[in-house]
């Protein structure tokens, strides 16, 4: 009996790490970011791919450009495609935004009715 | 027994490796300098343990102390939610004042310090501790083994075999959960809530260097009329701005300015204005050329100098200023030389406070303006303070030695003459 029960002791726990494992596991990563004008929420797919809800304020632009602090790299910027008022989509090509895996901050320069304004935000983005 | 350690064994082995510490810790307090509309300020954001909750603000100025409106406002960079609070400094009264700001959720912050005159943006990240996954593991696993364990004794014991397989699985539980209590101070912490993202690996080998480019607005000022030292950082790999300065012995950086004959000494904590973009208002009293030294550093970086020139135009603003008598300062050996350690010990008064984190600071210059070193206080006799430092080469040196007392920050200007093993 005592066997049985560390057994199944033991497939708990590996279940659990399985489990904690599958959820640490970069995959889709979202990031909010809020400036004086716009509010976006930052959505990085696992092929790279940036999907930019503008939250506030009424956007008719969005251009997104990132850059890895660490490691000196940037990217060019590039004007997402608008998929419905407030809605973008940009990197769609393969390989993503992110030519690597890391912590990278990317800027969404917003232009609108309220002006233009630039939002960071950091993303820690699987290799 | 070795059976039962392989759970935790496999669960360690599993576990996300959590987030490196990052400049702001859970419930500690962070402290910025601050020069700003005339005024030497540090500003001190206390931690919070969980959020929503109110965060004091405090505010101590160093005389001479003007009268002075501060505005706060805390903006979470996620939402955007703000809160605002004012104080206002009384002339000739150091504070400290107290104010109270909002802090709706963890995570990146703007603290936007406003006076009529000046603002400064700085970042704050806020980080909330988070709940131990191991002391849930702990309290869970001490309660179910509680529970089964007199369950299990009070339906029969050992008699019926739901009852043993209750008490068993209680016993087994219960030395999980206290294997893990054992084991707790070695497991790895939990990730504050707020934390800036971390790549599993960390920082490796610093960031790029950064460029500096410093110029006064308007380009010539005149002597004797205030004018602004704008100081644009560049990350030198990617030309954008670098951003991402972390808090350097309580500033954001350190600037130091001098007149070409170091007749002229400021060491100032200039405001960020935006990313990149660090500004400090001052006047000069006397035309001619001038340098500007900032130290800063940048996030997983070791401290950096930039520098920069500018010129002052015009006519004298008045007769030099009177140097105040003070005791000379001594050098131990009493001719330095060249390469070797070379200690002085300066004289204080009033009662001595750390400043900027240090009970005193030596900032050391070349006659060219070539060269500028930044020296820390070691504690040493209780009636002064003791820097020991090489100078690199023979040549006559400017230093300025800086400590705080009371709620005054006291410069001592001297020279030292350095010379050379052989002539000496």
């Amino acid at each position: 009996m005592t066997r049985r029960l560390l057994a199944a002791a033991c497939l708990a726990a590996a279940a659990m790490a399985v489990v904690v494992g599958c959820l640490a596991r970069p995959g889709t990563v979202t990031a909010h970011g809020a400036g004086a004008r716009y509010a976006v929420t930052l959505t990085i797919d696992d092929n790279g791919t940036a999907d930019v809800v503008v939250d506030r304020g009424g956007a008719q632009e969005v251009v997104v450009s990132a850059t890895m602090p660490q490691m000196g790299h940037s990217t060019p910027e590039e004007r997402a495609r608008r998929l419905a008022p407030g809605r973008f989509r940009a990197a769609e090509a393969a390989g993503g935004l992110f030519p690597m895996g890391g912590v990278w901050e990317v800027s969404v320069r917003v232009r609108g009715g309220a002006g233009e304004e630039v939002i960071p935000l950091t993303v820690l983005v699987g290799s | 027994m070795r059976l039962l350690l392989l759970p935790v064994l496999v669960l360690l082995a599993l576990w996300p490796v959590p987030a490196g510490a990052h400049v702001v810790a859970p419930g500690a307090d962070l402290r910025i300098a601050q020069t700003i509309a005339g005024a030497e300020l540090t500003i001190t954001v206390r931690g919070v343990s969980r959020t929503p909750s109110p965060a004091v603000v405090e505010i101590e100025a160093f005389n001479p102390v003007p009268d002075l409106p501060v505005e706060l406002a805390m903006r979470s960079a996620e939402s955007g939610r703000v809160s605002h609070a004012r104080v206002r400094l009384a002339a000739g009264r150091p504070g400290p004042y107290r104010a109270s700001v909002q802090v709706f959720q963890a995570g990146p912050h703007e603290l936007e310090v406003r006076t009529p005159a000046e603002r400064s943006v700085l970042p704050v990240r806020v980080l909330v501790p988070a709940t131990s996954p191991w002391e849930l593991l702990i309290h869970g696993g001490f309660y179910v083994a509680g529970i089964l364990v007199v369950a299990g004794l009070l339906t029969g014991g050992g008699s019926r075999p739901v009852s043993a397989v209750a008490v068993r699985t209680g016993g087994v539980v219960g030395v999980v959960a206290l294997t893990v209590a054992v084991m707790s101070p070695q497991l790895p912490a939990p990730v504050p809530d707020g934390s800036a993202p971390t790549a599993r690996d960390g920082a490796v080998g610093g960031r790029p260097y950064v460029l500096a480019t410093v110029r006064a607005q308007p380009a010539r000022p005149a002597a004797g009329t205030e004018f602004t030292l704008l100081i644009d950082l560049v990350d030198g790999s990617t030309g954008r701005p670098v951003d991402d300065l972390v808090l350097h012995h309580e500033a954001l950086a350190h600037l130091v300015v001098t007149s070409a004959d170091g007749g002229y000494f400021r060491h100032l904590h200039p405001v960020r204005l935006a990313p990149g973009r660090l500004a400090v208002r001052l006047a000069a009293d006397r035309p001619g050329r001038y340098l500007a030294s900032a130290e800063l550093e940048r996030t997983d970086s070791g401290g950096q100098l930039v520098s920069g020139t500018f010129e002052v135009t015009g006519e004298p603003a008045g007769p030099p200023p009177a140097r105040p008598v003070a005791p000379q300062p001594v050098t131990v050996p009493a001719r330095p030389v060249a390469g070797r350690p070379t200690t002085v010990e300066i004289p204080t008064r009033g009662r001595l406070r750390p400043w900027l984190g240090m009970p005193g600071h030596l900032i050391v210059r070349d006659r060219a303006g070539g060269f500028l070193g930044h020296v820390h206080a070691t504690p040493g006799r209780a009636s002064g303070l003791s820097f020991t430092f090489s100078f690199p080469a023979p040549g006559g040196y400017l230093a300025w030695a800086q400590y705080a007392h009371d709620s005054t920050i006291e410069t001592v200007p001297f020279t030292v003459t350095v010379g050379t093993e052989s002539g000496t």
